[in-house]
């Protein structure tokens, strides 16, 4: 009888609250357009690529955290969306790859790049990693940005064809719904990149390696003594964090119809997939979406109250909610819940 | 590490360079000494600039441990502060009188820093006394450069207690994943902000000032044309790191902020007040980003569109800190001037010849390669001691 046996048989059985989470969040995304278009008709296209940012922006802080389990503040997002972009995109141009092929090699390109950067950085930690791989990440730029305009198109980018085209059908549609048709099939696309992010980050938190990740991040010494593998297992969470990432810019290079240094290098891409985990709750499944979904309905929001400079909102909403839930809105609602169960307790 | 190997190793590239330099004399006229005098006047510059802002990095990572993404938008404020006191001075009453409260409050905390307390007599008489002077500066005459330099330094000093009491003092306790969070959201503001008043346009910045008068350099008998900046930064640059370390190591403030930096729980406990010790980091680094900005505008003659202007420097000046070792402040000043040379400098070194590019173009990325280089050999930073259980 091994030790994992005995520990499973005395954990109370638990409801297993990701998956079914996992399976409503599949629900809710497969009815989601046709609900949208019942409901506001036209404007339903807009909304819909909201949506489809809202699952962008999930798909990034999602695959972030699962690499923040380990303790690695990682920088270099930019460089794995990134390298997706352009090697999807390359595979386009010049070897006409079929695009369904092409989006997982972006994935897989990405994974190289983080494996290659994982090794390079293994010894480093906390301020000195984080510099790194933002390091890492410009220095991919450069060189994208700086190799022959014949092969990559240096500052001007390259076009990138898109996945799907609707055909215009006169009489039996009107034409807006040609844009319906195009934005429907990519906010599936999305949907499905997302439910196999959460798949990935379920499975990890409900295996052993959650605790070996947490292991890492508390003490990596400590850890290793323990049996764990820390080497190994951050290059797990490399690999893990970056295909997402990467699929996620070859999908997106599509969906843009092409790719810019500036635009799938930018530091935003960065920044933006460190804050929404944060603002949503940390080491979480479900903390990085509700932050993502957070975060862009504020945006959106803020950009239809004010038209220019509404990013400074933005900023002030973003003080203002670290100030009161500095632990992120699962820490919030979590810390709320876990108040009032206890009070019951104690009547 | 043997004692002697850091100096062999700087020797031995010393010895590189001047080998390169000499093989490109013979390649083309053009590589004379001229151009190389040239080449170090820039990287002495530019090293100096990065210098004043990555101090502001390494002090607050010292003590707080928190990366301040706001900093290089500290800078960019810095740099438009000065702009608007030498191109709108004078303000209206109104204007005049809401500047010089901020500007007087800055001397305040400025001359607190030497008398310990805030309701000290002296204290309060420097900023009476500074409000009424500074009333009537702003609202009659048109400011000269250096005024507007020292006036943009007090007012972005008090931006950068604004911002520790607004965005880091409420979250002392909280995870330090969620200071990181207001750091970025203060600097998305700050860019904005800017971005809403000068649009995305640069903003040409030639104050008249005897700093920007040329003169000419004899350099091995060919003349180097260059202007008054080339002493004027470096000097400026030292005289301010050389008050800030006497500071640090003189005063009793300065005795609490590298006590902090040990440990802030027992420095805490033994009376030091390590929320002023912060704020004072937060000031003084404020205060030199100001100066590295206005220069730094003084030196490429325009300032870039406030969204861009702080983030690169800001990253390299961050480079720098943590090229040097992160929490020591002769660590920034070396790790800055690294990178300023290796900008300018290696761009010389390996210039456009007919048979090669050259590397001018990958000039933005020398600080990156750098970084990654020196943490692998040596991941706490060239004098950086071993900060890993720290972290």
């Amino acid at each position: 009888m091994s030790a994992s046996t005995r520990t499973r048989r005395t954990r109370p059985a638990q409801f297993p609250w990701d998956l079914v989470g996992l399976v409503l969040l599949a629900v809710a995304v497969a009815f989601a357009p046709d609900l949208l278009k019942a409901l506001f008709g036209r404007a339903s296209v807009s909304y819909l690529s909201i949506a489809t940012n809202a699952l962008s922006l999930s798909i990034l802080a999602l695959s972030w955290d699962v690499l923040a389990r380990t303790g690695q503040l990682s920088l270099a997002h930019a460089a794995f969306y990134g390298a997706g972009a352009y090697t999807t995109a390359l595979l386009a141009r010049h070897a006409d790859v079929p695009l369904w092929i092409g989006i997982p090699l972006g994935g897989l390109a990405a994974v190289v790049f983080a494996l290659l950067l994982g090794a390079a950085t293994l010894r480093l930690r906390g301020i000195y990693f984080a510099i790194a791989t933002l390091s890492a990440a410009e220095v991919l730029k450069a060189v994208v940005h700086h190799l022959p305009t014949g092969i990559a198109g240096g500052n001007a980018g390259m076009n990138v064809p898109t996945l799907f085209r609707p055909e215009f059908i006169a009489g039996q549609m009107e034409r807006w719904e040609v844009a319906f048709l195009r934005n429907e099939a990519y906010f599936y696309v999305y949907a499905t990149l997302l439910c196999m992010t959460v798949l990935a980050s379920i499975l990890v938190q409900r295996s052993r390696l959650k605790h070996a990740f947490t292991a890492i991040r508390t003490n990596e010494e400590v850890a290793g003594v323990m049996g764990v593998r820390p080497a190994r297992l951050k290059l797990l969470a490399f690999v893990l964090s970056s295909v997402f990432v990467g699929m996620l810019g070859g999908v997106e290079a599509h969906r843009v119809g092409s790719v810019l240094p500036e635009q799938s290098f930018s530091v935003s891409t960065t920044v933006l997939a460190l804050v929404t985990p944060i603002f949503g709750g940390l080491y979480t499944t479900l903390g990085p979406i509700v932050g993502a979904l957070g975060l862009s309905s504020v945006q959106e929001g803020l950009r239809r109250v004010f038209s220019d400079g509404y990013l400074i909102g933005y900023g002030v909403v973003l003080v203002l909610s670290i100030l009161f839930m500095p632990r992120g809105v699962v820490g919030l609602v979590g810390g709320l819940l876990r108040r009032r169960g206890k009070r019951e307790a104690g009547r | 590490m043997k004692r002697w190997l850091p100096w062999a190793i700087l020797a031995g590239l010393i010895v590189l360079i001047v080998w390169r330099m000499l093989y490109l004399g013979t390649v083309s006229e053009r590589f004379n000494g001229a151009f190389f005098a040239r080449a170090a006047i820039d990287s002495i510059k530019l090293g100096s600039l990065y210098a004043l802002i990555a101090l502001g990095y390494t002090m607050v990572y010292g003590i707080i441990r928190l990366i301040n993404f706001a900093h290089g938008e500290v800078f960019m404020v810095g740099a438009f502060a000065t702009y608007f006191l030498f191109t709108l001075t004078p303000y209206s009453l109104v204007g005049g009188a809401a500047l010089a409260i901020v500007m007087a409050y800055a001397l305040m905390r400025v001359t607190e820093l030497f008398r310990g307390r805030l309701r000290d007599p002296v204290v309060l008489g420097v900023g009476g006394g500074g409000f009424l002077l500074l009333v009537w500066a702003l609202t009659t005459f048109t400011w000269p450069f250096w005024a507007a330099l020292v006036g943009s330094m007090l007012a972005t000093g008090v931006l950068g207690l604004t911002i520790d009491r607004v965005a880091y003092v409420p979250l002392r306790t909280a995870p330090r994943n969620s200071l990181l969070i207001t750091a970025i959201a203060v600097s998305f503001l700050l860019q904005n902000l800017g971005l809403l008043v000068f649009t995305n346009r640069q903003t040409p910045f030639r104050p008249d000032t005897v700093l920007n008068d040329p003169f000419t350099l004899d350099v091995m008998g060919q003349p180097v044309l260059t202007n008054n900046l080339l002493v004027a930064i470096p000097v400026i640059t030292l005289v301010l790191v050389l008050a800030l370390t006497s500071f640090v190591n003189r005063s009793r403030l300065g005795k609490a902020m590298r006590a902090s930096a040990q440990d802030a729980e027992v420095a805490q406990m033994m009376g030091v007040s390590v929320n002023k010790v912060i704020a004072t980091t937060f000031l003084l680094g404020s205060i030199l980003a100001a100066a590295g900005g206005a220069m730094w505008g003084l030196n490429f003659g325009s300032l870039n569109q406030p969204a861009i202007m702080g983030i690169l420097p800001g990253i390299k000046a961050f480079a720098a800190a943590v090229i040097g070792g992160i929490g020591s402040l002769p660590g920034a000043v070396i790790g800055a001037m690294i990178i300023g040379f290796s900008e300018n400098f290696l761009s010389a070194l390996f210039p456009r010849t007919p048979t090669f590019l050259g590397v001018t173009e990958f000039k933005d990325t020398f600080a990156f390669v750098l970084l990654i280089i020196v943490l692998l050999i040596r991941p706490s930073g060239i004098v950086g001691e071993d900060l890993s259980e720290k972290v």
